[in-house]
């Protein structure tokens, strides 16, 4: 029965360790919003490390999947969902004040805006293929969706952040 | 041209820039692109929108973790036993990967923060720039923390540096190690140090800002993971444990 609890406290610490950057963006996409996120990212860590996972997962197709499930629970159980635009955190001045300087700080604001008004399910696939390099098959598995929409949402989420944070003229058609 | 082509044009050209189009597609693509510019344009347009995205949430590396995450990762294991012996064991695969994620981040830090490394305060060297040289001068203050001073102890060194040891552990051979902070009015730093051949050695720095007493890390996740990596099958040492260790003079795990 105990095939879930298979790996040792330790060893699953150390394993969670390696991902945690992973597991973070994601949770930021599925989120919209820091404080959100790295309350998903706890409850994540806190699941993972009581229950472990079957001998034969991998560890981090696993752990994301769990993370997903965490927070549809959280959207049901809660109703919260909260635009990263309203509570702008990983341009303002969490990020190393000496670090950022300001046409990069405003770059990254309006990228923040842009992507926190984006529907969860397009930031989740835009963070995984474009960003986590996952192929659109995985992708799908990984978000329980068709390939043909993975694409289409991918297509969406670029599609409405270059509107946002291109030029005038590349924002919308292409004749002009 | 009609939004519907646009729509079918951005789909072609997503999975253009994901390579996910057969090859008989990508080069049909090619030759459109040759030959339109707003739809070459329009490509450019949504690598950016991805370049944007990849920027931004690279920044979320940079931002501490949730104080509760980190507690949970070095936490005792549930149920431990009260004395906890490390156990020696191989050296594994995944440490491999730890320690090649481990020199990613220490570039990134390092690469961040040269500059500051190299202002030392004045013409001495400070507290951290002992650190960063590698072994802990015998006869330092450094050394004086590391060597006598419990975890959660306090201490304000030479240069104006405060210090204080966090954690005492045992790594995977047996020789104890300490995680450590320092701060000052400019910098703070997060280091790990191993106690070999009766000296202490350097084995992770990251450096970060001070933010009003509040300890926050250059890179919480290459902090943890330094840690883990560096961690043996044992766990943190218990208050008594540590003064146990202590007053044996750091005598080594067998």
């Amino acid at each position: 029965m105990n095939k879930q609890q298979g790996r040792s406290f330790a060893a699953r610490r150390q394993e969670l360790v390696g991902i945690l950057p992973n597991l973070r963006r994601f949770a930021l996409s599925l989120a919209g919003n820091l404080a959100d996120a790295d309350d998903l990212l706890q409850s994540t860590v806190e699941r993972v490390l009581e229950r472990g996972l079957p001998d034969t997962a991998e560890l981090l197709p696993w752990t994301l999947k769990v993370c997903r499930n965490l927070w549809i629970d959280e959207i049901r159980a809660r109703k919260v969902r909260s635009r990263a635009a309203a509570d702008p955190a990983l341009a303002d001045e969490q990020v190393l004040e000496g670090e950022a300087d300001a046409e990069g700080k405003l770059a990254l604001r309006e990228a923040e805006a842009a992507l926190a008004g984006l529907p969860e399910e397009q930031r989740a696939v835009l963070l995984l293929v474009a960003v986590e390099g996952y192929s659109y098959r995985d992708a799908a598995e990984l978000l329980d969706t068709p390939i043909g929409t993975v694409m289409s949402r991918l297509a969406r989420a670029r599609a409405a952040l270059a509107k946002e944070l291109g030029p005038a003229d590349a924002a919308g058609g292409r004749d002009g | 041209m009609n939004e519907a082509n646009d729509t079918q044009d951005d789909e072609l050209l997503s999975r253009y820039l994901d390579d996910e189009l057969e090859a008989a597609e990508a080069d049909r693509l090619t030759e459109r692109l040759a030959r339109e510019p707003a739809l070459a344009r329009r490509l450019e347009s949504l690598r950016g929108a991805d370049d944007a995205t990849r920027a931004l949430f690279a920044r979320l590396d940079e931002l501490p973790l949730p104080s509760g995450v980190t507690e949970m990762l070095t936490a005792d294991e549930p149920r431990a036993p009260a004395t906890v012996v490390p156990i020696r064991r191989p050296f594994a695969p995944r440490l491999v990967e730890l320690s090649l994620a481990l020199a990613t981040s220490l570039a990134h830090v390092f690469g961040r923060y040269a500059d500051r490394l190299l202002e030392g305060p004045g013409s001495a060297p400070g507290a951290a720039d002992t650190l960063a040289a590698g072994t802990v001068p015998a006869g330092s203050a450094l050394h004086a923390l590391l060597e006598e001073q419990p975890s959660g102890a306090s201490v304000t060194l030479a240069d104006g540096t405060r210090g204080s040891v966090r954690l005492t552990f045992a790594d995977a051979d047996g020789n104890w190690c300490r995680q450590l902070d320092l701060e000052n009015a400019r910098r703070n730093v997060n280091a790990l140090a191993c106690r070999r051949d009766d000296r202490w050695q350097t084995e992770f720095l990251a450096f970060g800002e001070p933010a009003g007493g509040a300890y926050q890390p250059a890179s919480a996740p290459a902090v943890a993971a330094a840690l883990a990596s560096l961690l043996g099958d044992g766990a943190v040492l218990g208050a008594d444990e540590e003064a146990a260790v202590l007053a044996a003079d750091w005598m080594k795990k067998q």
